[in-house]
């Protein structure tokens, strides 16, 4: 039978979400003190957060939040000023009231006491000009719980993703049976195989729903440390933020929640200028940072936008060129969009760019790496002196992701529709071209080179022969990734299809061009390319054939 | 017949804990308000027995909710449960109207004792 520790779950619930609005609500505090709502609406978070603290046994909270209630209820009357001082030892409050329920959240039991900031709460008050107690003591009553039912419940991740892999497996054996009804073209086997299909598909559906959490989770927490950073750096940033109620997988939430962090110190620390700096550029002084994110077909875009002092590209291709990233003789006629990518390369280090305050970038391939690991793209935009955007698009969900199969000589391979720009069949060969021993293939005045599979999974000693490929006549799948495009040749094209990706084992877990594995319907084992990786592959193999 | 309540708080928690409290003590609750103008409208809707009535919602105050139910309604009856203890206050929903006033945080046995009381004047 549930009990407290369902009440627990649901205070913590509340909880959490309580403090996180108060959070956001103490930056625009700031701006605008008197704001007789947002005093308003503090007071009430914090009012029920002292009842349902002290009705859950949790006597620190409510004692703490007692005393902020006290100090908000001050405000509201305008007993008390807040000033810059007061502000600060709220906001310690508020960061101590995180920290007690955070211990609530990960089972601490040891006690935690700040006695200092007690005491400064309460001086606060003390400069008040009314005094009057919220309420009578004597009314302070330990409420014991009977044990009652509740229709909310908290889970934890990982047993949702068990659930997930066990309807990967039952979903790969249902394609399996389907796949097998239609070989024996038996009737009942077909219908008792649509019907599992309709079934596995709707609970799959439910439980992929059951692990979305809204942006707001993460996001709520950004004005709290853009007003830190800011302070910090000394500059003043404005942060506009949309789309909070749009849902996620809460574990693509948790990968790039380290991302969004470090893209917004970068904006903060490198990207927004100083006051002065800002003033002689006539621009308004307050930098703006806008966290825009939209959700379309199933992909969350998340754009991160300042108006700041943008990339400046001449020091990325310095850089580049000093690094021996860029070739010297291409770096005159590459161009800017060519060259904002790099910022993204791993062991591109712009470390001595970014201690200037016109450059940005450091450790943005990690930032690269985590969201390229779900399935995700980054891009930038940038403009000299007039700001920078990340444009980042994420799936909403994990593990099932549509994909295109072909075939490799025996083996079936897969390529997310993701990466995917579009697949063309080119004959007659105008389009391709021979040099340096290595195919390209004309698409749109851009010259893209060509990645015969058949030739790079399996060495180049019998090629292309026995494979049925005919240079002349070519099916192309032109994928496309941090703005560098490959062709990629199959030896036979089969079907677009949803596949639920795993996870690779021992002793595959650590090949390179493989993302995951998928078990086809017919028993087939199918590979699924890591694009990022295969580029990665691709060009070293290139550069090492240029130098012999 | 089971006597019909109305809970109106904005905390999930406490409206989940008075639903379970009273529904255990043998009550139906019709419905739960988390603001005071949905609180109108439920009233307007469920006709209940009686209201458990917060005081402080975020769109209005308990008690000019409270004096709107009564205006409308005044055979409903209201039993505020607030953690607000200002006599002041306690003082002014009763000459509004209130039937009665408990202090959150509250035992539960006072709650349905509180609420037996009520619905046990009526009875023969």
């Amino acid at each position: 039978m549930p009990g407290r520790e369902e009440y627990i779950n649901i205070f913590l619930i509340e909880a959490l979400e309580a403090y996180e609005k108060i959070s956001s609500y103490l930056v625009s505090l700031e701006n605008s003190p008197k704001d007789d709502k947002l005093l308003a609406e503090i007071f009430r978070n914090l009012h029920n957060l002292k009842a349902s603290s002290s009705a859950s046994g949790f006597s620190d909270i409510s004692g703490l939040a007692h005393k902020l209630e006290s100090i908000f209820s001050a405000l509201q009357k305008q007993e008390i000023e807040l000033n810059s001082p007061t502000m600060d030892i709220i906001y310690r409050g508020f960061d101590f009231l995180s920290i007690l329920l955070n211990n609530i959240k990960d089972s601490v039991k040891e006690k935690q006491v700040d006695g200092a900031l007690f005491d400064e709460l309460d001086d606060i008050l003390k400069n008040r000009m009314i005094s009057e107690p919220w309420r009578s003591p004597g009314e302070k009553e330990s409420v014991h719980l009977k044990i009652p039912l509740s229709d909310l419940i908290s889970i934890e991740v990982r047993r949702l993703d068990a659930l997930l892999n066990n309807i990967g497996e039952l979903i790969i054996n249902r394609d399996r049976i389907m796949a097998l009804a239609n070989k024996l073209e038996h009737q009942e086997l077909q219908d008792l195989g649509f019907s599992l299909y309709k079934i596995s598909n709707e609970i799959r559906q439910n439980i992929m729903d059951a692990r979305l959490v809204n942006l707001g989770i993460l996001f709520n927490k950004f004005p709290r440390i853009v007003r830190d950073m800011a302070a910090k750096e000394n500059k003043q940033v404005n942060l506009d933020m949309t789309g909070l109620d749009i849902r996620i997988d809460r574990n693509i939430l948790q990968i790039i929640s380290d991302s969004m962090l470090h893209l917004i110190r970068n904006t903060i620390s490198h990207g927004i200028e100083t006051e002065i700096e800002r003033k002689k550029k006539n621009k308004p002084l307050s930098g703006n940072l806008t966290i825009t994110a939209t959700s379309k077909k199933g992909l969350v875009n998340i754009k991160v936008a300042d108006d700041g002092n943008g990339i400046d590209t001449d020091k990325i291709r310095e850089q580049g060129i000093a690094a021996g990233i860029i070739p010297p003789e291409k770096s005159r006629s590459m161009r800017e969009f060519e060259i904002l990518p790099l910022i993204f390369e791993p062991g591109f280090s712009l470390s001595t760019i970014t201690t200037e305050h016109s450059g940005r970038g450091m450790g943005l391939n990690i930032v690269k790496e985590a969201i390229d690991s779900i399935g995700g793209t980054i891009k930038v935009i940038s403009k000299k002196n007039k700001g920078t955007i990340f444009d980042i698009t994420l799936p909403t969900s994990i593990t099932v992701v549509p994909a295109l199969l072909f075939k490799v000589r025996e083996e079936f391979y897969a390529i997310p529709l993701f990466h995917i720009l579009k697949v063309q069949s080119v004959s007659g060969g105008k389009k391709i071209h021979m040099w340096d021993d290595q195919l390209f293939f004309v698409h749109r005045g851009e010259t893209i080179p060509l990645v015969i599979l058949n030739r790079f999974l399996y060495g180049e000693s019998d090629l292309p022969d026995n494979s049925g490929l005919e240079l002349n006549s070519l099916n192309i799948i032109l994928v496309e990734h941090n703005n560098r495009k490959i062709g990629v040749v199959p030896d036979l094209l089969l079907i677009r299809q949803n596949i639920v990706i795993k996870p690779l084992k021992k002793p595959m877990r650590n090949h390179k061009l493989f993302g995951g594995v998928t078990i086809l319907g017919t028993g087939s084992i199918c590979y699924l390319f890591d694009i990022p990786s295969m580029l990665r592959a691709f060009k070293e193999i290139y550069s090492m054939q240029k130098i012999k | 017949m089971k006597k019909r309540i109305l809970v109106i708080d904005d905390s999930y928690y406490m409206r989940t804990l008075l639903r379970n409290i009273l529904e255990d003590g043998g009550y139906t609750v019709v419905d739960e308000a988390a603001s005071g103008e949905s609180a109108l409208k439920l009233v307007n809707k469920t006709k209940p027995d009686l209201i458990t009535l917060d005081l402080i919602l975020p769109d209005d105050t308990g008690l000019k909710v409270l004096k709107k139910i009564k205006a409308a309604h005044p055979q409903i009856k209201v039993l505020v449960v607030s953690a607000v203890a200002q006599d002041k206050i306690v003082k002014e929903a009763l000459e509004l109207g209130a039937i009665n006033y408990i202090v959150k945080p509250f035992e539960e046995k006072k709650v349905l004792e509180s609420v037996n009381e009520i619905f046990n004047e009526n009875k023969p």
